[in-house]
């Protein structure tokens, strides 16, 4: 069964914060090479809201090349946005979804194909709770920037992961991956 | 320092039984720690050494890591900040209880080059995050999520930047990231 994933950046002190990080070309390749092998991604309304930037990029390439292979990565991708406000994405590749998240993504697991990302903080916490994320990629930045909304929010129970690989880039963030383990 | 993914030093009653200690790390981290001879502790956090340390070579049950840190323990120069306590009577340790900056500043300048490694001990360390006195974080971010508990970063005013030196994965799914702060 294809597996949901969490990948997200946070800070070292745990913050979801989009200008913290060090979005360098490594780090546009690592998320490029991420979306290529996505079936499908995630989006809550805030996060896709920022994506939308990319689009702009599609029309006017900026002729660096990291930046232009990701726009076009997350082009392609399938998104669903998660929102009661947005009338439409304003995106070909985007579709609207209001229905209850956790009954979507168990229906996206009995389909056949690659691997479903989440990439909001909202939703990730949403599916941490109802027991859905499979893994766990999580980028830290090397920063701490003491305010923000905690990736980590409001979760009751501990949760114990096995760690499978961790992927070090060069200005220092660290990509950790988990798997849940389910007791 | 243990942390959990979402950045808990201890569980809300101190709780670290979460914590992935095994013989990989111990020797790992034994080498660093062998390297310096100064060891900094928040009061509670050197009582519980304290409790446990100076005799845990001495048992029969004693594993080669106690003996050996056990050793090293009662050789190490401990400093303690705490405001109610007195060095008087304490072989080896040495209590700062005012002008944290300065005094911190001074056993920097008295041990050169040397790194001096604060053990656990949260609540000291808030306190030298909040006067600037930190100048790294060896941290081994254990695969857990508490949900609560204390936290290790509190109260940072200004946006800190780090540079990662090192970072190590342990078989117990243990990851150790080896951060200096960058100044620049």
């Amino acid at each position: 069964m294809r597996k949901v994933i969490a990948a997200i950046n946070m800070t070292l002190d745990g913050f979801c914060d989009h200008t913290a990080g060090i979005a360098d070309d490594e780090l546009h390749q690592h998320y490029t090479e991420l979306l290529d092998n996505a079936g499908i991604i995630l989006y809550g309304r805030i996060t896709y809201q920022l994506m939308q930037f990319w689009q702009t990029l599609i029309i006017n390439p900026s002729g660096e090349k990291s930046l232009d292979d990701f726009a076009m990565a997350i082009d392609k991708i399938p998104k669903i946005v998660y929102s009661h406000t947005l009338k439409n994405t304003e995106w070909d590749s985007a579709k609207l979804s209001n229905q209850p998240i956790e009954k979507e993504v168990l229906e996206l697991k009995q389909q056949s194909g690659k691997d479903i990302f989440v990439g909001s903080r909202s939703l990730i916490i949403q599916l941490m709770n109802h027991n859905l994320i499979d893994e766990f990629q999580i980028c830290i930045h090397p920063v701490l920037e003491g305010k923000g909304l905690p990736l980590f929010d409001k979760i009751k129970d501990r949760t114990i992961f096995k760690l499978i690989n961790t992927k070090t880039l060069g200005s220092g963030a660290i990509v950790l991956y988990y798997e849940p383990t389910r007791q | 320092m243990h942390i959990s993914l979402d950045g808990f030093v201890a569980g809300l009653n101190g709780e670290i039984d979460w914590v992935k200690v095994d013989e990989e790390i111990f020797e790992y981290v034994g080498k660093r720690i062998n390297e310096g001879d100064t060891a900094l502790y928040g009061r509670v956090t050197y009582q519980m050494m304290e409790n446990y340390w100076p005799t845990a070579g001495d048992k029969p049950t004693a594993t080669k890591h106690d003996i050996e840190h056990s050793k090293w323990y009662s050789k190490v120069h401990k400093v303690v900040l705490s405001k109610t306590m007195k060095d008087a009577g304490l072989t080896n340790t040495k209590i700062i209880s005012d002008n944290l900056s300065g005094r911190i500043n001074e056993l920097k300048q008295s041990r050169g080059s040397e790194d001096i490694l604060l053990f656990g001990s949260p609540t000291a360390t808030h306190s030298l995050i909040q006067l600037n006195l930190i100048d790294g974080y060896w941290l081994f971010v254990n695969p857990i999520i508490l949900g609560q508990g204390i936290p290790l970063f509190v109260d940072i005013k200004d946006k800190i930047k780090l540079k990662l030196l090192t970072t190590r994965q342990f078989t117990s799914g243990v990851t150790e990231l080896n951060y200096i702060v960058d100044r620049q």
